[in-house]
């Protein structure tokens, strides 16, 4: 046969004899005309054949999905990124619609850390709401993975580890009466948390003495933690102080002051709503040293909350001293105070001051000087310069004092011309946060910035020493932080602008893609050619049928069947040529006899072949079936918009939204312009009147110094008069 | 003396007229902060609300992402855990999908703590066809007497209409002394 004969076979209907082959031949066609579809839709679920999921054993095992999605938030909380964290709980919220109590609870924890106080606030209420409202066993335990390093908290414990979070939220704006309302719905305490409870009593009663409503403390640890507690003994000889109790405060600041706060370990809900610096470095928070034995952060921490401790608990000390008039305990208790503490600007002050009180007038000067040094435009360095010079009156140097104090006046007019200066640039400088050059802008805490960051790592330094000291003013330096998150968020906007157009010319290609497809029309090809071998499918199958209604095992003969048939057939008129000539009995019964062997042959394999070529048509349709599907998908999904379009509309609502964040950005940022500079206006006033006060006391001194030195000149001049008399005199 | 206290008067009227108005004027300029204060927790209160909305905006465009180049038709996401991490100190993973290279990863000190803690790390995320696919994971790290060691793992799997999320999880096998990578396919 020659090759074009199959394809003439696969055309032409009326010369089709050879049934197996035309089948084999639709069925190649099929097989690759599949493998096109499958390139143009890629999401065609696999029914080829029967799938045998025995082969592959699967381990799907039913798990709470959003413990895991839990999870993945932890894993950006425990690497310092709290932002990525909240980013993924947030997801979390929007993917199931609701999550777990302590995901809530760990939500309002970075919410606090990322400067969300609100958002914290209301979601710790929506937790105590929710936990009242449930019924609350003590034996119930929250839901954690096994292999969770996270201290097992039972719900009540949640409960007050948010109420005691919502009242320390709530001091911090100032709402007294709300903190006591949250403190009075805590009616147990967890162990560690004493500390906290008691301290923030403290501060709700002040200036009246807490009253413990709760009872139910855990005995012997809680006794520990209350008498040990180096802040609840420093607020309580704060409030002896002010009633004037000093001896009951003198004890308990002696104990203070060189008292050592235990490195504590901090569990995970502590290090999550502490507010150290080092808060996001909880990978160390439940280590005190690194495997090289060198200190961590927390015990780095610790170590600096001591010794701040003890030094205030020391200028507490010597304050008291001074109230009372015991100058020379004061310079005692001053005289160890560590250089770089950051109360040494005060303790300088008042052990200098000390020190003139107790007629030590050399080191009093030279501490004066020290504080002028260090602290140039600090109002304590002001103060001292008056009272250096009032140190030379003191030894009765008034020359010097004089001398002393037309110093002092100089450095009081630099001031104000300084100031005047200052205020001249500041009011004309347009981005607040480029003025004077800034010294550094360090990184507070360890995270890393990325896209989803929420607040700026930075603090803002100038080199101006004006501003500087106007920075000290907390109201001030939250304005400064505000328009550092501003630039940030800005920064940050950008970059999702940039990806939201990325993600527009991604849908705007799928589109092109999707229409390019249609406009090539491969669907209605497709579409035809399916239906084309369906007909020809059934055709094949009314074929079968026919020829096994009939029992011909002549149309399943193979190849060699198929010749010999064939020879049978030519030598039938073979001899029907000859018949006429000759005897054709003899070949007549021995083609008979062969075409019998043979018919018996293919009658034997009829039933097989049958049974196979059904099955085979079978599949076939199957197939054909499975690829009218695929056209039907691939036709719904390229005529369908609704899904690009509706990613479209949320891609445009993203840009429109960000548009709009970057306006209100804007006007925040003109808003805190504008706070800033007069809050620097009335900073700058209050130290203009304070240096001008300063100079009108120099010069009324300086006026009765002047008096005095020419009154002691008229006395010396008439002492000498008289004794020039006197000796004329004589 | 007629002219003189009316001229007195006079003086008088436009003197209580100047106090009236400097006096009305240093209300309208408050001098001390009253009024700043209320403006700055506004101020704070706008900024966490910008915030707030910053954060639902990265939400809204993660999922979009996610969406479009991620249909969950297609999907395939690969995560890591580690259980206890004692027996292997996880050093790097790589990830191959028939065979082909898809991901690696080189954890610090850091990222293998947090993983120990119990936390989750998604390492892969991809699109895959429908029909069978092999996953290989090759866990290198430390075992407890600081040799080093791998750990693999073949995972075959068949990728339908859902999303498919494994999770590979490096557990301490007590028993044995060792850890062992298990792998979880989760349920949607």
């Amino acid at each position: 046969m020659k090759p074009c004969y199959v394809y003439n076979l696969f055309l032409n209907k009326t010369i089709i004899k050879h049934y197996s082959l035309r089948l084999s031949v639709v069925f190649v066609c099929v097989f690759f005309y599949l493998i096109t579809l499958l390139s143009v839709n890629q999401s065609i679920a696999n029914e080829f054949g029967e799938l045998d999921t025995q082969k592959y054993p699967q381990t799907k095992i039913k798990k709470n999905l959003q413990d895991k999605y839990y999870r993945q938030a932890l894993f950006f909380y425990f690497q310092n990124q709290p932002s990525l964290a909240l980013q993924q709980l947030s997801y979390n919220k929007t993917r199931f619609n609701t999550i777990d109590n302590d995901a809530v609870l760990f939500e309002a924890g970075l919410q606090i850390s990322l400067g969300l106080p609100q958002q914290a606030q209301q979601t710790l209420v929506h937790i105590i709401e929710q936990y009242q409202k449930t019924k609350i066993d003590i034996k119930e335990s929250i839901k954690s993975s096994d292999s969770f390093n996270i201290e097992n908290l039972n719900q009540q414990d949640l409960l007050v580890i948010a109420l005691l979070q919502l009242a320390e939220q709530k001091i911090d704006h100032g709402d007294i009466v709300q903190t006591e309302q949250a403190l009075a719905k805590i009616k147990h305490l967890p162990k560690g948390y004493y500390t906290q409870y008691y301290t923030l009593k403290q501060l709700v009663s002040w200036p009246e003495k807490p009253e413990l409503v709760i009872t139910d403390m855990m005995s012997s640890n809680s006794d520990i933690e209350r008498e040990y507690s180096p802040y609840i003994m420093l607020n309580q000889a704060l409030w002896l102080i002010q009633q004037q109790e000093y001896e009951q405060a003198f004890e308990l600041l002696s104990f203070l002051k060189s008292h050592h706060i235990e490195e504590k370990q901090k569990g995970f809900w502590r290090s999550l709503f502490s507010y150290s610096t080092n808060a996001y470095d909880v990978i160390d928070s439940n280590s005190l040293q690194h495997k090289d034995n060198t200190p961590t952060s927390t015990s780095i921490d610790s170590l600096v909350e001591n010794r701040a401790l003890n030094d205030y608990a020391r200028l507490l000390l010597a304050q008291m001293y001074v109230v009372q008039g015991r100058y020379s305990a004061a310079y005692q208790e001053l005289e160890v105070f560590p250089e770089d503490s950051p109360h040494s600007e005060q303790a300088l002050f008042l052990f200098a001051y000390s020190a003139l009180k107790t007629k030590n007038y050399q080191e009093a000067q030279s501490m004066f000087t020290l504080l002028a040094q260090s602290f140039p435009y600090s109002n304590f360095t002001w103060q001292a310069n008056g009272l250096l010079a009032y140190s030379y009156i003191e030894q009765n140097k008034m020359k010097q004092a004089l001398v002393q104090y037309i110093a002092i006046e100089a450095e009081y007019k630099k001031g104000l011309s300084d100031l005047t200066n200052f205020q001249q640039l500041f009011s004309q400088q347009i981005n607040l946060l480029q003025f004077s050059n800034v010294a550094a802008q360090i990184s507070q805490h360890n995270e890393q910035t990325n896209a989803f960051s929420l607040s700026s790592n930075q603090l803002y330094i100038p080199k101006s020493p004006w501003l500087k000291k106007a920075l000290s003013d907390v109201e001030l330096s939250a304005l400064y932080q505000q328009l550092l998150e501003l630039d940030f968020l800005t920064k940050q906007l950008s970059q999702q602008q940039q990806k939201n157009d990325w993600l527009g010319e991604a849908l705007i290609l799928n589109k092109k893609r999707k229409n390019k497809i249609i406009n090539t029309q491969q669907i209605k090809v497709h579409l035809t050619m399916v239906e084309h071998l369906k007909s020809m499918n059934m055709q094949l199958k009314q074929k079968l049928q026919l020829s096994t209604s009939l029992e011909n095992g002549e149309v399943f003969a193979n190849e060699n069947e198929r010749k010999w048939l064939a020879r049978i057939n030519n030598s039938k008129k073979n001899i029907d040529t000859i018949k006429l000539h000759q005897n054709t009995t003899k070949y007549n019964k021995r083609l008979k006899r062969i075409k019998g062997v043979l018919a018996w042959q293919l009658k034997m394999q009829l039933p097989a072949r049958q049974w196979q070529h059904n099955k085979q048509l079978d599949e076939l349709e199957q197939l054909l079936q499975y690829s009218m599907l695929r056209v039907d998908q691939v036709n719904t999904l390229l005529t369908e918009n609704d899904s690009l379009l509706a990613l479209e509309q949320r891609q445009l609502k993203i840009t429109q939204e960000v548009g709009q964040l970057l306006e209100s950005i804007n006007q925040l940022r003109i808003k805190t312009n504008k706070n800033i500079k007069l809050k620097i206006e009335s900073f700058i006033s209050l130290q203009q009147e304070q240096l001008q006060r300063h100079i009108l006391v120099t010069h009324r001194t300086m006026a009765k110094l002047i008096e005095d030195i020419n009154k002691n000149k008229n006395k010396e001049k008439i002492q000498q008069a008289h004794n020039e008399k006197i000796q004329d005199g004589l | 003396m007629r002219n003189f206290f009316k001229n007195r008067f006079f003086v008088v009227v436009i003197h209580l007229l100047l106090m009236a108005s400097v006096f009305t004027l240093a209300q309208a300029l408050p001098f001390n902060g009253s009024n700043e204060i209320s403006d700055n927790s506004l101020l704070t209160t706008e900024l966490e609300q910008l915030k707030k909305q910053v954060l639902s905006l990265n939400r809204e465009l993660f999922i979009l992402e996610e969406d479009l180049l991620f249909p969950a038709s297609t999907q395939l996401a690969v995560f890591v855990s580690v259980n206890i991490g004692h027996f292997f100190i996880l050093d790097s993973v790589e990830l191959k999908i028939n065979g082909n290279d898809v991901a690696g990863f080189l954890y610090t000190n850091k990222q293998r703590k947090s993983l120990e803690q119990g936390g989750i790390q998604r390492l892969y995320q991809g699109n895959l066809k429908s029909g069978e696919h092999q996953l290989t994971a090759i866990f290198t790290g430390l075992d407890t007497e600081h040799r080093a060691v791998k750990r693999a793992v073949n995972y075959n799997f068949v990728k339908e209409d859902d999303a498919v999320m494994i999770e590979l999880k490096v557990e301490d096998n007590s028993s044995k002394y060792q850890a062992e990578v298990l792998v979880e396919q989760w349920v949607l």
